[in-house]
């Protein structure tokens, strides 16, 4: 674990920031209850507003951390971005299969999975949009694309029943 | 002894709280994120700014929905925290009243990221004042959205009123089961705390400001 992917806390103003981004502790509790309010209120269009928003997170942070050291391969790109996840409580995420063309990565214990089956029990449809936008985001650096060439989806969920957490990630 | 609030704030940042071998971060008996504020901006005013465009007067729904999330964060991380074995030893040597426990919370707060709590008052029992400079919620709206016309700190308000329920309407040094029904007691009753912004950087205002009062708001 690199000390780029820690973030910088100011104490007397009570901020962290990583890549010039605020960075705030939140429970399980409070991000599966926000995100079920969110799809409850906007339906439909919930997903992609959650999924791009995460994308948004990790272009914004990932970008602002491979301009402040040295320059990086694609494939140690998308590493920093699963570091992150790992390091920040989202989940260790196999990012073996994953490249700056797309591809797929899995989470054995996701963040989003894990709290949505503590709180709510199981679901009938996946509910990691987080990290399907983050790992996006992480491809979207790592290729150096805009953003809107590449787009993800979780496939399979722990929280809807499956083994493990899924991630398709395809760029176009 | 007083709440000693750096010492407080510098032990839980000494806590290093960092994904384990699975990549989660258990603590307190949840499981903590180190999130990105962006995020819960974008997806929170996204859906302020949907029911708005639906209709105008939806604003009051869309804000008493994501500070009910608030108020559901308080409850269990706070609650969580504050009958922590953390708790125990770091802040509980230094409570000598039921105010302590808000003023020690408060503190722990401030190792969150969240921006710097300070409070203005405190009537037992009755009230709270409280400031936020630096809040993650408005710092974010001012630089993506126009001046907002009503306050945006849904998360804050929320979590201000939830601390008050759970030291006054409730009873946190009793150390409850942090259920489904002990939720509804405390935060249901018709003299639970509500909170409501009274200024907010998101308006123009210099800092924000939040009261929590049992009086219906």
């Amino acid at each position: 674990m690199t000390a780029a992917i820690v973030p910088h806390a100011d104490l007397d103003r009570s901020t962290l920031t990583l890549g010039g981004r605020r960075v705030v502790l939140h429970c399980h509790h409070y991000n599966v209850f926000l995100q079920r309010t969110i799809e409850d209120g906007l339906g439909a269009h919930a997903p992609a507003l959650l999924t791009q928003a995460a994308m948004e997170s990790a272009r914004a942070t990932l970008s602002k951390l491979e301009a402040e050291g040295p320059a990086g391969s694609p494939a140690a790109v998308i590493a920093r971005g699963a570091d992150v996840l790992a390091h920040h409580g989202f989940g260790l995420a196999d990012v073996s299969a994953l490249g700056e063309r797309g591809g797929t990565a899995t989470i054995e214990r996701a963040h989003y999975a894990v709290g949505w089956l503590a709180k709510f029990g199981r679901r009938a449809t996946p509910c990691c949009f987080f990290s399907a936008g983050w790992l996006a985001g992480a491809v979207v650096v790592a290729g150096g694309f805009s953003p809107e060439r590449v787009v993800a989806r979780e496939t399979e969920c722990l929280a809807a029943g499956a083994p493990r957490c899924s991630f398709l990630v395809e760029v176009w | 002894m007083a709440i000693h609030e750096r010492a407080i704030i510098e032990a839980v940042s000494g806590l290093g709280f960092a994904g384990n071998e699975e990549g989660l971060i258990p603590a307190f008996g949840l499981y903590l994120t180190k999130h990105f504020a962006d995020y819960y901006n974008r997806i929170s005013y996204a859906l302020l700014g949907d029911f708005i465009r639906r209709a105008p007067e939806l604003e009051e729904d869309a804000r008493a929905l994501l500070i009910e999330a608030g108020r559901v964060c308080s409850f269990h991380t706070f609650g969580g925290i504050m009958t922590s074995v953390e708790w125990d030893a770091v802040v509980r040597p230094m409570i000598e009243s039921r105010e302590d426990w808000v003023l020690g919370m408060v503190a722990v707060v401030n190792a969150l990221g969240w921006g710097r709590w300070e409070v203005k008052s405190l009537e037992a029992n009755e009230r709270l004042v409280l400031t936020v400079h630096d809040s993650y919620e408005a710092t974010g709206y001012v630089r993506d959205y126009p001046r907002a016309k009503e306050p945006r700190c849904y998360l804050a308000a929320g979590g201000v009123a939830g601390l008050m329920n759970l030291v006054y309407q409730g009873d946190i040094t009793a150390r409850p089961t942090f259920s489904e029904a002990y939720y509804l007691e405390i935060f249901r009753s018709p003299r639970t705390f509500a909170a409501r912004e009274t200024r907010c950087l998101a308006m123009g205002d210099s800092c924000c400001e939040i009261v929590a009062e049992r009086d219906p708001i």
